[in-house]
């Protein structure tokens, strides 16, 4: 699918770019997260955006076709990674629609990385093509 | 079986290479107050480079003051020594635990998972940036992650033989060889690790109270700093363990203020890494 194909891309590039810089540090194993590329859309309400390091975490309630809630928690990176790709404490508040790409745990679990954040008005917090904004 | 050092680059790459590098903006800080060095972006690092014009730059070798980095020298995990048998069975020691699913539960023996203080050399590995200030008897050397800090005194001072007491940041000890400045250290904290093992982060590299840690630094132009680590621990290795880099001076930014508060850890962990793992560990 051209999409998935793109995002692939843009995971790829964002890889190669990041690990050309040198090292990197992350806070905790992802061992229990699936792959990249088994990301999968969600849509949903913002319950809470909590600021707070050691990563940041979204969480939000998506509504399936029976009408049944599911609240989805998805991480980011910490603050200070975070700020420097733009985004701030009030990128988002509750109620805030978004659309996401998240890679789900492997245990099957409403735990997610958000792999790509958008907002209902069509601004990207996460996951915009690198270079794009420059 | 999923290939974990190919899983952690692909995630790690969304969790800071996408958000990092994805937006070219980010909020501006109040006037007269520098960005911290992860707070940075590459446009910002290119922009204070130029303004500070780093190429070409004047500088004394023989002062390190400022701030550099911000994200640590990976040990090389390419080159482990061999373990001691002891050693290998305090490695072994490190793995996460299971959840019931048979997932790891991330790297939950990770002292770092728990906000234990990282010590010293882990926090040569795994930074977001360090200050050196150099006195006339000591070089201070702060750390943004974890705010704190080591001195290695350069009055002449020799580092004790029997360390009466351990400690996280050990006892350092420096001076000048030519332009290179060399620190030895001793009298390290056994709970804290080396370094997570980034082969597969289920695991971390252990040391015991017998490690003395060698290291160099040089710096070889105004923006550059040429460094060395050795890891001298024969209780747990067979030979020492050596790593080389180079870190660049975070022009323009300050050092933040990264804590890891232990109530938004534990929430971060109850919420979110050990659900993920499909199960709870308390």
């Amino acid at each position: 699918m051209r999409v998935q194909r793109l995002f692939s891309a843009v995971l790829f590039i964002a890889a190669v770019m990041f690990l050309s810089t040198g090292v990197l540090s992350a806070h905790h194993s992802q061992a229990g997260f699936e792959t990249p590329d088994k990301a999968i859309p969600l849509k949903g309400t913002v319950v809470e955006f909590r600021w707070r390091n050691p990563h940041i975490l979204i969480f939000w309630d998506v509504k399936d076709d029976s009408g049944k809630v599911v609240r989805w928690v998805g991480e980011l990176g910490s603050i200070s990674t975070a700020s420097a790709g733009g985004l701030t404490k009030d990128s988002l508040k509750p109620g805030d629609e978004i659309s996401l790409m998240a890679i789900p745990s492997r245990a099957g679990t409403p735990q997610s990385i958000i792999s790509k954040l958008v907002k209902a008005d069509g601004t990207v917090l996460v996951g915009r093509a690198a270079g794009a904004n420059e | 079986m999923r290939n974990p050092a190919i899983v952690s680059a692909g995630i790690l790459a969304v969790l800071f290479g996408v958000t990092s590098f994805a937006l070219s903006q980010h909020a501006p800080p109040p006037p007269g107050w520098p960005l911290c060095p992860r707070c940075q972006g590459p446009q910002d690092r290119a922009q204070a480079r130029e303004k500070e014009k780093v190429d070409g730059h004047a500088f004394d070798p023989h002062n390190l003051d400022g701030v550099w980095g911000n994200n640590g020298i990976e040990l090389d995990v390419k080159n482990v020594p061999p373990f001691t048998a002891w050693g290998y069975e305090q490695y072994q020691a490190t793995r996460a635990e299971d959840s019931p699913l048979g997932i790891p539960l991330s790297n939950s023996k990770d002292p770092m998972m728990r906000c234990d203080p990282l010590g010293y050399p882990r926090l040569f590995a795994y930074n977001y940036g360090f200050e050196f200030l150099q006195e006339k008897d000591r070089v201070v050397q702060f750390f943004e992650w974890g705010h704190n800090w080591r001195t290695i005194w350069t009055d002449g001072r020799k580092l004790p033989d029997d360390p009466p007491e351990p400690r996280w940041m050990g006892y350092a000890v420096g001076h000048w060889e030519g332009d290179t400045f060399k620190v030895e250290s001793n009298g390290y904290d056994d709970r804290s690790w080396l370094t997570e093992d980034r082969r597969d982060r289920r695991w971390g590299f252990p040391h015991s109270d017998q490690l003395r840690v060698e290291e160099t630094y040089r710096r070889t132009s105004y923006g550059t700093l040429d460094a060395s680590i050795t890891i001298i621990d024969p209780k747990v290795f067979k030979k020492p363990w050596t790593t080389t880099g180079k870190i660049n001076l975070s022009v323009g930014a300050e050092l933040g203020e990264y804590l890891c508060v232990p109530s938004d850890n534990d929430l971060f962990n109850q919420q979110y890494v050990f659900p993920a793992a499909g199960g709870g560990k308390q």
